[in-house]
C-alpha cells in the first residue's frame, strides 16, 4: 500500500462519516451542528481531491510499484493518455466518480436550503458507499510478488483501444452524470423525510437536467467513439455497458417531465419520488452489472470480477430499500389530487411520454438483465439486438408522435395556432418522407417513424422560431432540445434502417466500384510512425473528385493486439465508412536467376551477360575477424559493359553477401551466393529479373514433388546454422533428389537472416533452381518452389486489403441533433436554476 | 364522465398488457441460451457457445469474405466456426471467444462474436509476474 494515498482516503472517509453524523445531530435541533457538518464535508472533499491528485501524480511520474500504474500505463504514453490512465481501470473510475460527487456536493450544500440536513445526510451516504469500495479495492496498492526493493522498469501500458482522444473526455462526462443523479435522489428522500413534498421539485430540476445532459452526451460520445475509431460498424450495439447507462438516462428524462408536470399541475408527486429514487438506484445497478463480472460472458466490454461484488450488491439493496422504504412510509400521507384532464393537453401528453420512456427503460433493463433473469430458471441466456430494435420501435414512434404535437398544447388544452402549425409541420415532414421514399426508403414502420420524427423536428423548430420572435429566448430551451431530439431520431432511422454494407477485397492498384464510388487500394503508408499502419484507399466519387481514406490496422507491440481503426468520409448526405478487415501483404514476383561460373567462363542471367574474371581476397570495407572474398565480374547488358565486384563476407555471425546494383539495368542486382575457392568456381544470383515458377508446393518431411522426372523429397530442416543467440538465423532444408535412374543426391537451399534466400540448383538440370518459400517450424512444413527459366515469368501477387464498406445516409443528423439537444438542455438547466435561485 | 374514465382505463390497461405480451414474445424469440458444443450441434435454434481459439486455425476467405476458425471448449471438444463479418480486434489474443449463431451443415455459423480480453489482464498479471521472476 502506498500509505499517503490510503491515509488520505481514510481521512476522506472519516470526514464524510463525521459530516453525516453532524447532519443527523443538526436534524435533532443542535444548531451549530450544521456548520460542523459543512466543515467536515469540505475537509472530506479536500481529502478526496488530494487522493485524486496523489494518484494522478503517481501515474504521471511512472511509479510502477503501484499495481494500478503498472497495469494501465507505461513510459511511452504521452501526457494526455497518462491522464486518461486515471480512469482506465475500475479503481480510478470509482475515484473519479467520487471526486465529481464530492465537488458537486459543495454546490448542493449551497442550494439545498431547508432540505440541507436530511438531503446531505443521504448524499453523504452515497459518497461513503463509493469510498468504501475504494478502501476495499485500493488504487494505491502495490504490485504483489515483487522482490524487495525492486520496481518494474516499465508498465504494461494502456489498452490500445483506449489510446484515443475520446477516452480523455467520455468517462469524465459519464461519471459527472452518474454523480449528478445522486442529488435528486437525496432531495427526494429528504422531501419524504421532512414531509415537504413540493419544494424539492424546483430544487431538483436543474440537477436532473444536468444529469440528463451529461449522461446523454456521454452515452452518445461513447457511440461516436465506437463509430469513428473502434470500427464496430455502428454507434450503438445494445451492449450491456451501453444499455446500463441508457436506462437511468431514460428514467431521468421521465423525471424531468414528471417534475415539470408537478410544478405546473400540482399532481403526480408519488410518481416523481419513484422516478428520482429509481434513477439513482439504476445507476448503482449499472455499476453492479458492469463491475461485478456477472455479464462478463455477454459483453464486449469485459470487466473482471475484482471481489467487490458483495459491496456492489449491498449498495444496490441498501439504496433501493432506503428509497422505497421512505416512499412506502409516507405513501398515504403524500397528497394526491384527482381530476379530469382533457386528452389533448400537455398534461396527458406528458403522462403518456413518461409512460413510454418508462416502457423503453423497462425493455432495455429486462433485456440487459436477461442473463440474470434466465439464470433463475435455466442456463443464463442473452437477448440479441433484434429484441431491442423490435420492441423499442413502436414506442419510439409513439414518442415521436407526441413530440410533434406537444409544443402546441397547453397544460389544460390546445392552443389557437395548433391546427395551422401542425398542418405546416406535417406538410414539411410529409415532404421529407416522400423525398426519402423517392430515394428508395422502404418499410412502412420505418417510413412511419421517419414521418413522425421529421414532424417532431419541424413542429418544435416552428415553435422555437415563434418563441424567438416573441423575444422569449429563455423559454426556448425545452423546444430547442426537442428540435435536436427530432433530428437525432431522423438520423437514427435513416442511418440504421437504410444503411448499406458490403465487404470488398481490393487488390493493390485495381479500382473497384461500390455505392457510386470508385475505390482503389494504393498501399500501406508507414510514413508517420505515430499514425501506425495506414491503408491508403483512394476514393473517387461520381464527379471524379478524389479523396484519400486512411483506415488503419496494426499490431500493438506491447499487447500483441490487432487494432483496426476505420476511416469515415463525411459527405453532406451520408458517411462513407471504411472499416479494415484483413490485410494481405501479397508476394513480390519470384525473381532471380542463378548461374555457376568457372574462371574465365561467361554465362547468361536474364538480359545480362556475365564473365567471371577472378577472385579478389580480403580488403574491401571489412576488417578484424571478418574475411571477405570478392568476384571480379564483367557485366554486359544492352550495349553497356561494366566491371563489378560482389563480395561474400565471413564473420562469426555467418556468411553474408550484399547484392550489388548493376548500372544501366534498373532494379537488377547481382549477388555472390557461393564460392568454391579451390575449384575456382562461383555461384551468382541476379535479383530483379522475374523468373518462372514451375511448381510450388507445401511439403512435410517425407512428402515429395516430381518435376521433369526428378523426385524431390523433403527430408528435414537443417538447423546447423541456426543460433539466434550468436545472431545466426539461417534455416536450411534438406531435400533428397532422385533422378529417373534412381540416383539420390542431397541438396540444401536455405533462408538467411533478412529473408535472403539461397537457392540450390537441381542436380542434372543446372538451370532449374530449388527455393524455399515459407517455413512453418511448428507444423514442420516447408514451401518448395521449383524455378525454371523456361516457365512463364512469375507476376507475384499484389497486396490485398479487405474492408467492410458502408454508406450511412444522413448520419450527420444524429450528431447535429445531439449538439442542438445539448444546447437546449443547457438552456433549460440555466433557466430552472435561475427560477429556483 | 365516469364511463369515459372507465373507457380510458380499460384502453390504457389493454395497451399495457398488449405491449407486455409483445415484449415478452420478442424476448423469448430473441433469447440465445448458452450451450455446450454438443448441444449446439443438436439444435437448430440460435444459441451461444464459448471456447478458446485453436491457435493458428483462423483463416480469412477473401472471396466469400468469411472468417473461419476452430473453437475448443474446456472438455477439448472442437468445433468449426464461420463468421461473415469483421475479424474483431485482439481476436488472436483472446482468452475466450463467444460466438452467437446457429449450427448448420457441420459448422457453427456465427452472427456475432464477442472477444474477451482487453481489460482482462487485471488480476492475471500478478501471477505472471511471479512466474517470470
Amino acid at each position: 500500500m502506498y500509505w499517503p494515498g490510503v491515509i488520505t482516503l481514510w481521512v476522506g472517509f472519516f470526514s464524510l462519516a463525521l459530516s453525516t453524523f453532524f447532519y443527523w445531530r443538526a436534524m435533532r435541533g443542535i444548531e451549530r451542528a450544521q456548520e460542523w457538518a459543512r466543515q467536515a464535508y469540505y475537509y472530506g472533499t479536500f481529502a478526496i481531491f488530494l487522493a485524486s491528485a496523489i494518484l494522478a501524480y503517481l501515474i504521471v511520474t511512472h511509479d510502477f510499484r503501484l499495481h494500478y500504474v503498472f497495469s494501465y500505463s507505461d513510459l511511452s504514453l504521452p501526457l494526455h493518455y497518462l491522464i486518461s490512465t486515471f480512469w482506465a481501470g475500475q479503481e480510478g473510475s470509482f475515484l473519479l466518480w467520487l471526486l465529481w460527487g464530492a465537488i458537486m456536493g459543495i454546490f448542493f450544500i449551497r442550494f439545498a436550503r431547508h432540505y440541507e440536513n436530511r438531503a446531505l445526510f443521504v448524499y453523504n451516504l452515497t459518497l461513503i458507499s463509493l469510498l468504501a469500495i475504494l478502501l476495499r479495492q485500493s488504487p494505491f496498492r502495490f504490485l504483489q510478488g515483487l522482490p524487495p526493493g525492486q520496481v518494474p522498469m516499465d508498465g504494461q501500458g494502456l489498452n490500445p483501444l483506449l489510446q484515443n482522444p475520446w477516452m480523455t473526455i467520455h468517462p469524465p462526462i459519464m461519471f459527472l452524470g452518474y454523480a449528478a443523479t445522486a442529488i435528486p435522489f437525496a432531495l427526494a428522500i429528504a422531501a419524504l423525510w421532512d414531509r415537504r413534498y413540493e419544494e424539492w421539485v424546483k430544487a431538483s430540476l436543474p440537477w436532473v437536467l444536468v444529469a440528463v445532459v451529461t449522461l446523454g452526451s456521454a452515452i452518445l460520445l461513447g457511440g461516436y467513439w465506437a463509430y469513428v475509431t473502434l470500427g464496430w460498424g455502428g454507434y450503438w450495439g445494445w451492449d450491456p455497458v451501453e444499455n446500463s447507462s441508457l436506462v437511468p438516462w431514460l428514467t431521468s428524462s421521465a423525471l424531468v417531465h414528471g417534475l415539470l408536470l408537478q410544478k405546473a399541475r400540482n399532481r403526480f408527486r408519488k410518481l416523481n419520488f419513484f422516478l428520482a429514487i429509481i434513477s439513482f438506484v439504476l445507476v448503482v445497478y449499472a455499476t453492479f452489472l458492469t463491475r461485478s463480472g456477472v455479464l462478463a460472458d455477454f459483453s464486449v466490454h469485459s470487466f473482471v470480477d475484482l471481489g467487490i461484488t458483495g459491496w456492489l450488491v449491498f449498495n444496490l439493496v441498501f439504496f433501493l430499500l432506503l428509497g422505497l422504504g421512505f416512499l412506502i412510509w409516507r405513501w398515504r400521507e403524500i397528497p394526491s389530487e384527482v381530476g379530469e384532464e382533457p386528452f389533448f393537453s400537455r398534461t396527458i401528453f406528458f403522462v403518456i411520454a413518461i409512460g413510454a420512456l418508462l416502457a423503453t427503460a423497462t425493455v432495455v433493463l429486462v433485456g440487459t438483465s436477461s442473463p440474470l433473469i434466465t439464470r433463475l430458471f435455466t442456463k443464463p441466456s442473452q437477448v440479441g439486438a433484434d429484441f431491442y430494435n423490435r420492441v423499442t420501435l413502436p414506442v419510439a414512434i409513439l414518442l415521436a408522435l407526441l413530440l410533434g404535437v406537444v409544443p402546441y398544447l397547453h397544460w389544460k388544452g390546445t392552443t389557437a395556432e395548433l391546427r395551422q402549425r401542425l398542418l405546416l409541420a406535417f406538410g414539411l415532414a410529409l415532404g421529407g418522407s416522400l423525398l426519402a421514399f423517392a430515394l428508395g426508403a422502404r418499410g412502412w414502420l420505418f417510413l412511419l417513424f421517419l414521418l413522425t420524427a421529421a414532424m417532431a423536428f419541424a413542429s418544435n423548430l416552428l415553435k422555437s422560431i415563434d418563441e424567438v420572435r416573441k423575444g422569449r429566448l429563455r423559454a426556448m430551451g425545452g423546444y430547442l432540445a426537442h428540435v435536436g431530439l427530432g433530428l437525432m431520431l431522423v438520423g437514427i432511422v435513416t442511418s440504421s434502417a437504410y444503411d448499406k454494407t458490403e465487404k470488398v477485397t481490393l487488390p493493390q492498384g485495381e479500382p473497384r466500384t461500390l455505392f457510386g464510388y470508385t475505390l482503389t487500394f494504393k498501399g500501406v503508408d508507414n510514413r508517420d510512425p505515430s499514425e501506425k499502419q495506414a491503408m491508403v484507399v483512394e476514393v473517387r466519387d461520381a464527379k471524379g473528385k478524389a479523396h484519400l481514406a486512411r483506415p488503419r490496422m496494426f499490431v500493438n507491440e506491447k499487447t500483441r493486439q490487432l487494432v483496426a481503426h476505420p476511416d469515415v468520409l463525411v459527405r453532406l448526405t451520408h458517411d462513407l465508412y471504411i472499416s479494415p478487415v484483413e490485410y494481405d501483404p501479397g508476394r513480390p514476383p519470384e525473381d532471380a536467376a542463378m548461374v555457376e561460373l568457372g574462371k574465365g567462363e561467361t554465362g547468361q542471367l536474364g538480359p545480362l551477360v556475365v564473365t567471371f574474371r577472378g577472385f579478389e581476397m580480403g580488403g574491401g570495407h571489412t576488417s578484424g575477424s571478418e574475411l571477405s572474398i570478392g568476384a571480379n565480374l564483367e557485366v554486359r547488358s544492352g550495349g553497356q559493359q561494366v566491371a563489378l565486384t560482389p563480395r561474400m563476407v565471413s564473420s562469426p555471425q555467418g556468411l553474408t553477401s550484399e547484392p550489388v546494383a548493376v548500372p544501366g539495368s534498373p532494379g537488377i542486382a547481382l549477388q555472390l551466393v557461393g564460392v568454391n575457392a579451390s575449384a575456382g568456381r562461383i555461384r551468382l544470383r541476379a535479383t530483379g529479373i522475374p523468373s518462372g515458377v514451375a511448381k510450388r508446393a507445401f511439403l512435410q518431411p517425407g512428402q515429395s514433388l516430381t518435376y521433369r522426372d526428378m523426385k524431390i523429397t523433403f527430408d528435414t530442416f537443417d538447423l546447423s546454422h541456426f543460433d539466434p543467440q550468436a545472431g545466426k538465423i539461417n534455416i536450411g532444408a534438406i531435400f533428397k533428389v532422385t533422378d529417373p535412374a534412381g540416383k539420390e543426391t542431397e541438396i540444401s537451399p536455405a533462408v538467411r537472416e533478412g529473408g535472403q534466400r539461397f537457392d540450390a540448383p537441381l542436380p542434372g538440370l543446372p538451370d532449374v533452381l530449388v527455393r524455399i518459400g515459407q517455413i512453418d517450424a511448428d507444423e514442420k512444413t516447408v514451401e518448395l518452389l521449383v524455378i525454371d527459366p523456361s516457365a512463364p515469368p512469375d507476376q507475384g501477387e499484389p497486396a490485398r486489403f479487405s474492408a467492410d464498406v458502408s454508406v450511412k445516409p444522413m448520419i450527420g443528423l444524429l450528431w447535429t441533433g445531439l449538439v442542438v439537444l445539448l444546447a437546449g438542455g443547457i438552456m433549460a438547466a440555466i433557466r430552472r436554476q435561475a427560477e429556483f435561485a | 364522465m365516469k364511463r369515459r374514465r372507465t373507457l380510458w382505463t380499460i384502453l390504457g390497461l389493454a395497451l399495457i398488457v398488449g405491449f407486455i405480451a409483445f415484449g415478452a414474445g420478442a424476448f423469448k424469440a430473441s433469447l440465445t441460451p448458452y450451450v455446450t458444443f454438443a448441444q449446439a450441434r443438436a439444435t437448430q435454434d440460435a444459441v451461444q457457445v464459448a471456447g478458446k481459439l485453436v491457435q493458428g486455425s483462423s483463416a480469412f476467405d477473401e472471396r466469400s469474405g468469411t472468417l473461419s476458425f476452430f473453437l475448443e471448449d474446456e472438455r477439448g471438444d472442437r468445433m468449426e466456426v464461420r463468421f461473415a463479418g469483421q475479424k474483431p480486434g485482439n481476436f488472436e489474443e483472446a482468452t475466450q471467444i463467444v460466438a452467437i449463431g446457429r449450427f448448420s451443415g457441420g459448422v457453427f455459423l456465427a452472427e456475432k462474436l464477442l472477444v474477451k480480453c482487453p481489460s482482462k489482464y487485471q488480476g492475471v498479471e500478478e501471477k505472471q509476474y511471479e512466474t517470470a521472476r
